[in-house]
């Protein structure tokens, strides 16, 4: 049984800004792919990513430390890193971990 | 307090590819063995995450990403308790050598256990050090939550 995750892309030029809505379940299995894709896309400095994660119904550690090393390596090029629309299941997640201080959520 | 399980308990037995493949699917079995429980969303994606990350511990650290290899979950539900134990082989696997996260130090690992031990109510681990052979049993208290409260949403 293979549940896929998608991400869907929107590129704002005018305000260096990528949004990424993302669809899926964040666990080991999958953040390998999407961190690669992801990475993929970064820009020279200045540019903002917004993982939009309206549609991910579930995320663990794995998925945690995916986002640890994305905000890391966006960070090195001088980027912004926003995770936004997370669910409550999702949201603990981070609560628990103390990583909702760490990360910029909206 | 798993011996004498009631009547209306589910009792599930399975043995598991160790790939990371399959952890969607135990997440989908798992929903299904309590689904008629009607569990507090919360409590669910407790149970849910706990067990996942105990078999991506599996997956990841003990087997390496080795699909040949296989490993067993069990499941038993009651109306007060929900019970996963994990067999698998790690030699020399040592659960008191599990580091403790510093949460201030941002790290990309070393957060499965922390969770799951946070998040569950009873977390033990055996180990065979002659075989090599681990079970870890974690169990979450349903008691509180369940019943006729009706607070519960399908």
């Amino acid at each position: 049984m293979e549940v896929k995750v998608k991400i869907e892309r929107k590129r704002d030029d005018a305000n260096k800004k990528k949004v990424f809505f993302i669809d899926g379940e964040l666990d080991v299995h999958h953040v390998k792919n999407l961190k690669a894709e992801i990475l993929e896309e970064l820009e020279p400095p200045g540019w903002s990513y917004e993982l939009n994660m309206d549609k991910v119904t579930y995320l663990d550690s794995s998925g945690l430390g995916m986002l640890v090393y994305l905000k890391k390596e966006i960070i090195k090029h001088e980027g912004r890193l926003i995770i936004s629309n997370l669910h409550e299941p999702v949201l603990n997640v981070f609560k628990l971990t103390k990583l909702d201080n760490f990360f910029e959520i909206s | 307090m798993l011996d004498n399980l009631p009547a209306n308990s589910t009792h599930l037995k399975m043995q598991v590819q160790g790939s990371s493949e399959t952890l969607s699917l135990i997440r989908r079995v798992i929903a299904a063995s309590v689904q008629h429980l009607k569990l507090d969303n919360a409590i669910l994606n407790d149970i849910k995450l706990a067990t996942t990350e105990a078999c991506t511990n599996v997956i990841k650290h003990a087997y390496k990403f080795d699909d040949s290899m296989a490993f067993e979950l069990e499941i038993k539900t009651s109306q007060r308790v929900f019970a996963v134990e994990v067999f698998y082989e790690d030699p020399g696997f040592s659960p008191e050598n599990i580091p403790v996260p510093d949460l201030n130090e941002i790290k990309e690992g070393g957060l499965g256990v922390f969770i799951i031990r946070n998040i569950m109510d009873h977390v033990d681990y055996q180990t065979d050090q002659q075989t090599g052979k681990v079970k870890l049993l974690m169990v979450k208290i349903l008691d509180q939550l369940t019943g006729d409260g009706g607070q519960s949403e399908d």
